[in-house]
């Protein structure tokens, strides 16, 4: 059995999330008393020192959830994985979101183009590849280079969230060509699925960043065949830059979208996204200082005429969190329902990143970790 | 009786006049006016006024509600019955657009008449101004008036409204401060005013004629340039020694380039523009495509066919010289005109014909067409904003807005980035309806490009 070291903290939310508490395990074959039970931890994971928990996915499929995030799987190490945590909810007091073992769902490739994984995004769907059945879709971004440039997006596709994943092509859906927009770029990251008839017909949101800047765009798949989007291009659409006007709050002189993960409210017609700040602090960690949410009417994704553009909903800072004790806030998702829909009149929970500052711990990267939001629309 | 005998030129009546737009504006500019289209020389239109004989002999201008697609030189006459007096040679004519109460556009006339270019009004609603002691001679009795007579010195298309007098003070000789009077007012249909001569056409109409060539069976995509059969007049290379005329529609003033004729993708000639070499602000640019200008007004954005013949996400503006009516800082309000161009950030739409699919993409600073991009790219107006070094008045709201024209269309690239990397155009024009995005499930409702262009009707080369 593992030795396992937990730090205590205090993370007090809406959601009822308790203290974590510490549990020391003896692990000695001759000790004839039994190791006491594990507390159960409810709320959020904390990574494990050495450990981080980053750019997360939540989902909502009934009364379970899914927590997709990257992590690294070798303590001290940058070696990232896609992890996910099945999550239940206990009534009572002091309890609330349970997550269980982490599971590593999705792993790069050595000498292929998924080679360093980056962050993935799951949505519930009826799927078909390789004539069998499967009911989650996954994208995922990675690269085959090791400085974090030339992202490119593909998909996997699984039974279960917290089951096997099978990645579908040996190469990538949404692919960043280097060798014509740059090989410096970050390229397409930060995918984003929606399922927008809640069958297959998916949409999948991305950030864009070449040399003029990041930039939200989509694509709109057919993917009953998922293996079909890779040899029918009739199966995936052009490609759209979302709008970068309106509310959106920044300091570029022309407004960026990075980092956004986005949800649909097929009533209303809205699209709603959560973004990173820019630009970037300017000290290490080169991360945003503040997250946004905004919505746009889904209509005005379909055409260049210049609608309202993004209304401004919120925007969070270092002062909303806890003792404003966080600089950093980044990788932010909107729980959405398993089919990455929502209900734009009710109260949203928001999951976003915290790290340390370098200045303050040299190991900032191993102090990622999740924090949670809740937005309350106006009446 | 009072005529107009020798003519005396006081230094004043060199000034500019400000005399107020006396004819309907807005929506109703058009309205129970006339479209005129002689089809030969010394063709006449004859227009009578709402009285049998008006009085002119205290006018100083006469004032002639006028819209032409077309720079027709008319001779402009006044009539009693039996004697007659027009514009004479030398004689000077303004022109001033709808909404304007000054003008700094004339031309001189000659025995023939008057007539204004894309650069003099041409294309924009107005009214003609003829300075009625220095501008016309003759011996007609300005005391009793029966006609005014317009004559065509060849086949034209004119729009002719109402006719007013204004009577104004010399003064400064800009005439500030007088009254119009209408002589034909067009409140209510007056066709029967209007009488054409010989084989010459003419129709009431409420509203601007069409002047813009429709793109195959669209409705509401023009095409108001092509390259078909004009290798002559575009095609041409500036690398250092030629001469502008040698260099033909690329720009000596810039960095080096050349235009080429190729093939669009229905077999049709099209240009292919090729920016070879940097010189002096780093920038290869065509002259002016339009020289006849183009109305825009009222459309979304400008549209063409292209093509990406290089390896690379070739990059290039629109350089558009808008013309309207605006309002100077010293209050007058007049024709003037300003450049506009593309800025980044801007959404466009693609619509390749090879892969069939509609593409939202997003000025990078510019228009950029993907690598392998060929088909249909349209740009909506907003995407336009007026150039730092232009500013005659012309705002953001006026660019393509109501009674506003293009008079300069030209195309400009930055040739360090895009060195020997060549596109090619064709079919430009504008589009009256927004093509949208359509995918398996965002439905366009029969706005998708391909649809908006009638390319179902169209074969491909």
């Amino acid at each position: 059995m593992k030795m396992k070291k937990l730090f205590a903290g205090l993370t007090v939310v809406a959601l009822g999330v308790t203290a974590l508490s510490l549990v020391a395990c003896n692990d000695t074959p001759d000790d004839p008393t039994p190791p006491p039970a594990p507390e159960t931890v409810y709320g959020l994971p904390v990574a494990g020192t050495g450990r981080y928990i980053k750019d997360s996915d939540l989902v909502a499929d009934g009364d379970t959830r899914y927590l997709l995030y990257s992590t690294n799987e070798t303590p001290a190490e940058n070696d990232n994985v896609i992890a996910i945590r099945r999550g239940t909810f206990e009534e009572g007091e002091g309890k609330g979101w349970k997550y269980g073992e982490e599971k590593i769902a999705l792993t790069g490739e050595s000498g292929k183009w998924d080679e360093n994984i980056g962050t993935a995004s799951l949505v519930k769907g009826a799927f078909t590849f390789e004539n069998d059945e499967y009911s989650w879709l996954m994208a995922y971004c990675a690269t085959a280079q090791a400085n974090d440039t030339q992202y490119s997006i593909g998909l996997a596709v699984a039974t279960s969230p917290d089951g096997e994943w099978k990645k579908v092509s040996e190469t990538p859906l949404i692919e960043f060509d280097a060798d014509v927009y740059g090989s410096t770029s970050v390229g397409c990251y930060a995918p984003s699925l929606v399922n927008l008839d809640k069958q297959n017909k998916i949409r999948v949101f991305y950030t864009y960043a070449d040399m003029y800047g990041h930039f939200a765009k989509f694509v709109d798949l057919d993917a009953a065949d998922v293996g079909a989007l890779y040899t029918d291009e009739s199966k995936v659409s052009g490609e759209v830059q979302c709008p970068n006007h309106g509310q959106i709050a920044g300091g570029d002189a022309q407004a960026m979208f990075p980092n956004a993960d986005f949800a649909y409210d097929a009533a209303a017609g809205k699209v709603y996204a959560i973004k990173d700040y820019s630009p970037a602090a300017a000290t290490k960690p080169n991360y945003a200082e503040r997250i946004q949410l905004l919505s746009i009417e889904e209509e005005e994704l379909y055409s260049v005429e210049l609608g309202g553009g993004w209304a401004g909903l919120r925007t969070w800072d270092f002062a909303d969190t806890e003792d404003g004790a966080w600089e950093r806030l980044y990788g932010a998702c909107i729980l959405s329902d398993a089919y990455g829909h929502i209900d734009g009149t009710k109260a949203m929970e928001i999951i976003y990143n915290v790290c340390e500052l370098e200045m303050d711990d040299e190991n900032w990267e191993f102090t990622q970790n999740l924090k949670t939001f809740v937005y309350t629309p106006a009446a | 009786m009072d005529t107009l005998g020798t003519s005396i030129s006081f230094p004043s009546d060199k000034a500019m006049p400000k005399i107020p737009y006396a004819f309907e504006e807005g929506t109703d500019a058009f309205k129970n006016t006339v479209e005129w289209k002689p089809t030969a020389k010394d063709e006449t239109l004859t227009v009578a006024f709402d009285e049998a004989t008006v009085d002119l002999s205290e006018a100083t201008h006469l004032l002639v509600q006028y819209y032409s697609a077309k720079s027709p030189r008319l001779q402009y006459t006044l009539s009693d019955g039996t004697n007659a007096s027009s514009l004479k040679n030398g004689g000077r004519v303004f022109f001033m657009g709808m909404g304007a109460n000054f003008s700094d556009l004339y031309v001189a006339a000659n025995a023939s008449g008057a007539s204004f270019g894309e650069n003099k009004g041409r294309l924009l609603m107005g009214m003609i101004v003829i300075p009625i002691a220095e501008s016309l001679a003759g011996n007609v009795d300005l005391t009793k008036v029966s006609s005014l007579q317009i004559k065509a010195t060849g086949a034209t298309e004119v729009v002719i409204g109402g006719v007013a007098s204004y009577k104004g003070e010399r003064g400064d000789g800009s005439y500030e401060g007088g009254e119009s009077a209408m002589l034909l007012n067009l409140a209510a249909s007056k066709f029967a005013k209007f009488t054409a001569s010989k084989e010459g056409t003419l129709e009431e109409i409420q509203a601007k004629p069409v002047s813009n060539t429709m793109y195959g069976t669209s409705e509401t995509v023009t095409e108001d340039l092509n390259f078909n059969g004009k290798e002559s007049s575009y095609v041409g290379e500036w690398s250092g020694e030629q001469t502008q005329q040698e260099a033909n529609k690329i720009f000596i003033g810039g960095s080096y380039g050349k235009i080429e004729m190729t093939e669009d993708s229905y077999g049709n000639d099209a240009i292919q523009v090729t920016a070879t070499g940097v010189r002096g602000d780093g920038y290869t640019a065509t002259q002016n495509l339009l020289p006849n200008g183009v109305c825009w007004a009222g459309m979304k954005g400008v549209s063409f066919w292209a093509r990406n013949d290089s390896d690379i996400e070739v990059a290039f503006n629109l350089e558009v010289e808008c013309t309207a009516v605006v309002t100077k800082s010293n209050g007058n309000k007049q024709v003037a005109s300003d450049r506009f161009n593309i800025q980044q950030g801007n959404r466009f739409v693609l619509y390749d014909l090879n892969t069939g699919k509609t593409t939202i993409y997003m000025t990078r600073p510019t228009v950029t067409l993907p690598v392998g991009f060929e088909g249909w790219v349209f740009i909506p107006f907003t995407a336009f904003s007026r150039a730092d070094w232009s500013s005659n008045g012309v705002t953001a709201e006026q660019f393509m807005g109501e009674n506003s024209y293009v008079n300069f269309f030209a195309f400009s690239i930055e040739a360090a980035k895009n060195q020997n990397k060549p596109f090619s155009v064709n079919s430009i024009g504008a589009y009256s309806e927004t093509p949208l995005f359509e995918s398996v499930y965002a439905d366009a409702n029969g706005k998708t490009a391909p649809e908006l262009l009638g390319l179902n009707n169209k074969e491909e080369n």
